[in-house]
């Protein structure tokens, strides 16, 4: 085309007798276009001046999907010099090309001696306007554009279907071609108030305000750097929420090899003042990660966790943790997969929002290896806290292998005694599902610690125990084994305990007790159920928890057959006991049996089974179909006969919680 | 003849129509569901939808193998011999701490769930849970702060689904129980919220 052209002007400079020359073509075609209806009219003047009109039908790029419709080049003063060469300066462009509907402006070109230089003046992209300059000849180009209010809306809805914007950009951009066929050039894109959204609304930005410069330099292996900076506004990318109340700064140094599909970053860093610093580098093949090392920084874990890390966890039982403090680390991946990180905290404080957990002065050194075992782990803390039991601190060794975690064992206070975790192991990192199993042993448990820290009434006494393993996945904590608990002067035996849905809204727990030997003195004292003298022994089955509330068990005390000790029941404890049953007190007190400190007993017994929202009552067999649950030996004799054998749950709750201990009325 | 072919026949006979009943108590089940979800949308600040006609309180859905018409008559005669071994109207306990504790639980939440049921990005689906049907209308500040508001809300209905049933004995209920909370949450909703049918969104 650009031959036809230059030919028609040599012929039409030649002949000047001629007043208006022309050429129509149905189509022309070159290797990457093709041009439909093409007008040529050309107006020859004096002193190798001359002007022309161009019109095309159409103009196609099909590589590029690009049509241009419409299209109108005019030179109104073309001049054509005698050394060969011309130039036009007062050229006008105009054409339609999608999105578009008209796109133009001013054109100016000059062609000597080989070296043709090309300028577009005030040129229409929509609303966007376009100054550029283009120079060149065998040995090299040149050239730089400015574009100006490039609007967004109608270049989303042409190249990316579905997607949605407003805001308009604005890109300064210059280059050059070298001989040798390298390249290089720079460039700054720039936009504020910018707005987009993908068809889903997953990747949406608002009112951003952002720069995207970079250096480019062209070859068999282009290369360069390009900066990010995100201003203002508001990004999300699914599940990412990010406001850039400071700007975000991204750089990337690095090259791209065509015939490999590599891309290498050397250098790559991400500021975010007073929130994130990161620098590392990755290697990207053939469409895939192939290694990335980062190292980062978190100033203000806080707001780290909540950018970074809680989009990733909603709906898992880490969802909702309170952080504060500072961490650091650094990660490295390959082939997609995490191979090693290594995690710094540094005064660091973890809460749990339900208050199920919490650690505080959190501080230590964390480390991981995908391939072999990583060096040794520390990590301490000054207080924690389990539900509303509080523990103490401790530090704690950790050794990290490629797919558990073993915790050495360590001590820590609890309830004015000690737990000992004789060894924990976490397996199934780093993608899960994670398992958690080992052993821990009690010592010196307060019981009036506990029920201060549990709102219960108060207890006496101390607990020694042993868990010797359990085991946690899927939700399910599973103690194997019997866990002892020695007290009141006896063992309670926990057997079969599990707990389903251990961070979840309602844990169920079920587990079948097996009291032996207690001393009823000092039950009977702790809970200040009026005294009673001598052993208990009996069992509870399919207790069952749920949200920690009791929803059923069949439970059976009593006293054991020949018992060691003394068989002596209070007065008080005789009105306690009947208040259990009936709801009122005996009144002894008011009779001849006032006169008696306590009774001598044959045995106690008592059955309680609990379905639903009743609890079915039994004791030894009574006369009359009642049953004893205080069977009385010797003279004054008194027995406590029940006969009322089903009372609503709520009902004997709420009278065991009206028993006046030690002068306190449990609420 | 009878006695040599006859009573074994009969035995047979016996043996080969016990019907085995799945019983799970639909009725009791449905009052059942309707009664948390009403109290749990009260806190929606909207009234919830009027119920639809109250079914007739049919027999509790069970599960029958149907016999081939030969054994039919020999079926009804045997019904009126064999007594029926569980015929015991069946009840929906909900009364429990834990059920309890998730319904306040639910209900505290659904003031902070209405404007997104109302403006059509949360909705309920056929699992009897909630899902996002759409963020487009959601604030990006807020987009979080809702899905886990549905991850939460998503927790507790399954922990009720699970708890009901163990409540009353049966935990293969569960699924069950699912299925009749998912067809009264949408059935009780007001006009204008959003669910989820055949793998299709529609508004009430």
């Amino acid at each position: 085309m650009p031959l036809l052209l230059a030919l028609l002007l040599f012929w039409a400079a030649a002949a000047s007798a001629v007043e208006e020359a022309g050429l129509a073509a149905a189509s022309v075609a070159g290797a990457e276009w093709r041009a439909e209806g093409v007008r040529l009219r050309l107006l020859p003047g004096d002193s190798g001046r001359a002007a022309f009109d161009l019109h095309l039908d159409r103009l196609t790029f099909p590589a590029l999907d690009l049509e241009a419709a419409g299209l109108d080049l005019s030179c109104p003063r073309l001049r054509l010099f005698q050394e060969g060469g011309g130039d036009c300066r007062e050229a006008k462009l105009d054409f339609a090309l999608a999105p578009w509907k008209r796109v133009g402006g001013g054109l100016e070109w000059r062609w000597v001696s080989g070296r043709l230089a090309l300028a577009l003046k005030n040129f229409r992209l929509g609303r966007g306007r376009l100054e550029g300059r283009l120079e060149g000849d065998q040995d090299g180009w040149g050239g730089n554009l400015n574009l100006e209010g490039l609007r967004l809306a109608p270049l989303l809805s042409r190249w990316a279907s579905g997607w949605s914007g407003s805001g308009a950009l604005s890109l300064a951009a210059s280059g050059s071609r070298r001989p040798s066929g390298g390249w290089k050039g720079r460039f700054r894109l720039a936009a504020s108030k910018l707005g987009f959204s993908d068809e889903e609304g997953l990747h949406v930005g608002e009112a951003l305000a952002l720069s995207l410069s970079g250096k480019l330099d062209g070859g068999k292996r282009p290369q360069g750097d390009l900066q990010l900076r995100l201003k203002r506004g508001q990004l999300y990318l699914d599940p990412f929420y990010l406001e850039f109340e400071r700007p975000l700064t991204l750089n990337a140094e690095g090259w791209w090899n065509e015939r490999e599909k590599r891309l290498h970053l050397e250098r790559l860093t991400a500021r975010w003042p007073a929130l994130l610093e990161l620098s590392g580098r990755l290697d990207w093949r053939a469409g895939g990660l192939r290694e990335g090392v980062f190292r980062w920084r978190l100033a203000d874990l806080a707001k780290g966790y909540a950018l970074l890390l809680q989009p990733l966890l909603i709906g898992t039982p880490a969802d909702a943790l309170q952080l504060r403090g500072r961490a650091s680390g650094s990660i490295t991946l390959g082939g997609g997969e995490p191979r090693a990180f290594a995690l710094a905290l540094e005064s660091a404080r973890l809460e749990d929002e339900g208050g199920r957990f919490g650690f505080d002065g959190l501080s230590g050194r964390l480390y991981w290896k995908a391939s072999a075992p990583a060096s040794p782990s520390r990590l301490s803390w000054t207080s924690a806290h389990l539900y509303r039991v509080a523990l103490g601190g401790a530090e704690v060794g950790l050794r990290a292998r490629p797919h558990r975690l073993e915790v050495a064992p360590f001590a820590v206070d609890l309830l004015r005694g000690r737990l000992e975790l004789t060894g924990l192991i976490i397996s199934g990192l780093p993608r899960g599902p994670f398992e958690a199993e080992g052993g821990a042993e009690l010592a010196g448990l307060s019981l009036k610690a506990l029920s201060a820290a549990l709102d219960w009434p108060p207890l006496e006494g101390k607990v020694d125990a042993s868990l010797p393993r359990f085991h946690y996945a899927e939700g399910r904590l599973r103690l194997e084994g019997d866990l002892v608990l020695k007290l009141f002067g006896g063992r309670v035996v926990v057997e079969g305990l599990t707990v389903e849905d251990l961070l979840g809204p309602a844990p169920v727990l079920r587990t079948r007790l097996r009291l032996e030997n207690l001393d009823l003195a000092q039950l009977s004292r702790t809970f200040s159920f009026g005294r009673i003298e001598g052993s208990l022994e009996g069992w509870v089955r399919d207790l069952r928890l749920v949200g920690w509330e009791v929803a059923g068990f069949e439970a059976e005390l009593r006293s054991p057959p020949h018992d060691a000790r003394r068989h002596r029941i209070s007065q008080r404890a005789i009105d306690d006991l009947t208040k259990l049953g009936n709801g009122v007190a005996a009144g002894l007190s008011g009779t001849f049996l006032g006169l008696f400190k306590d009774f001598a007993y044959d045995r106690l017994q008592l059955r309680v089974t609990l379905h639903g929202d009743t609890a079915e009552l039994d004791g030894a067999p009574g006369p009359g179909g009642g049953y004893y649950i205080v069977k009385g030996a010797l003279l004054p004799r008194v027995d406590v006969i029940g006969r009322n054998r089903r009372v609503a749950w709520k009902d004997l709750l709420a009278r065991l919680r009206a028993i006046q201990l030690k002068g306190i009325v449990v609420e | 003849m009878f006695k040599k072919t006859g009573w074994p026949l009969l035995s047979l006979l016996l043996s080969a129509c016990v019907t085995i009943n799945i019983y799970f108590p639909a009725a009791a089940a449905e009052q059942a569901a309707r009664v948390i979800v009403r109290d749990v949308l009260k806190n929606s600040g909207q009234a919830p939808q009027q119920a639809p006609k109250a079914p007739e309180k049919g027999p509790d859905h069970s599960y029958l193998d149907r016999p081939h018409p030969a054994w039919l008559l020999a079926g009804r005669l045997l019904e009126r011999l064999v007594p029926v071994a569980e015929a015991a109207g069946a009840d929906i306990d909900i009364d429990t701490p834990a059920i309890a504790r998730l319904r306040k639980s639910m209900q505290q939440r659904q003031r902070q769930l209405a404007p997104w049921y109302r403006a059509g990005a949360v909705g309920f689906n056929e699992s009897g849970l909630v899902q996002i049907r759409s963020l487009k209308q959601v604030p990006l500040s807020q987009r979080n702060r809702l899905k886990k508001l549905v991850a939460d809300e998503n927790r507790d209905r399954n922990a009720l689904y699970r708890e009901i049933a163990r409540a009353n004995g049966h935990p293969e209920w569960e699924g069950e129980i699912r299925k009749t909370f998912a067809r009264i949450w949408i059935e009780e909703v007001p006009k204008g919220y959003w669910y989820r049918k055949e793998g299709a969104w529609k508004r009430k």
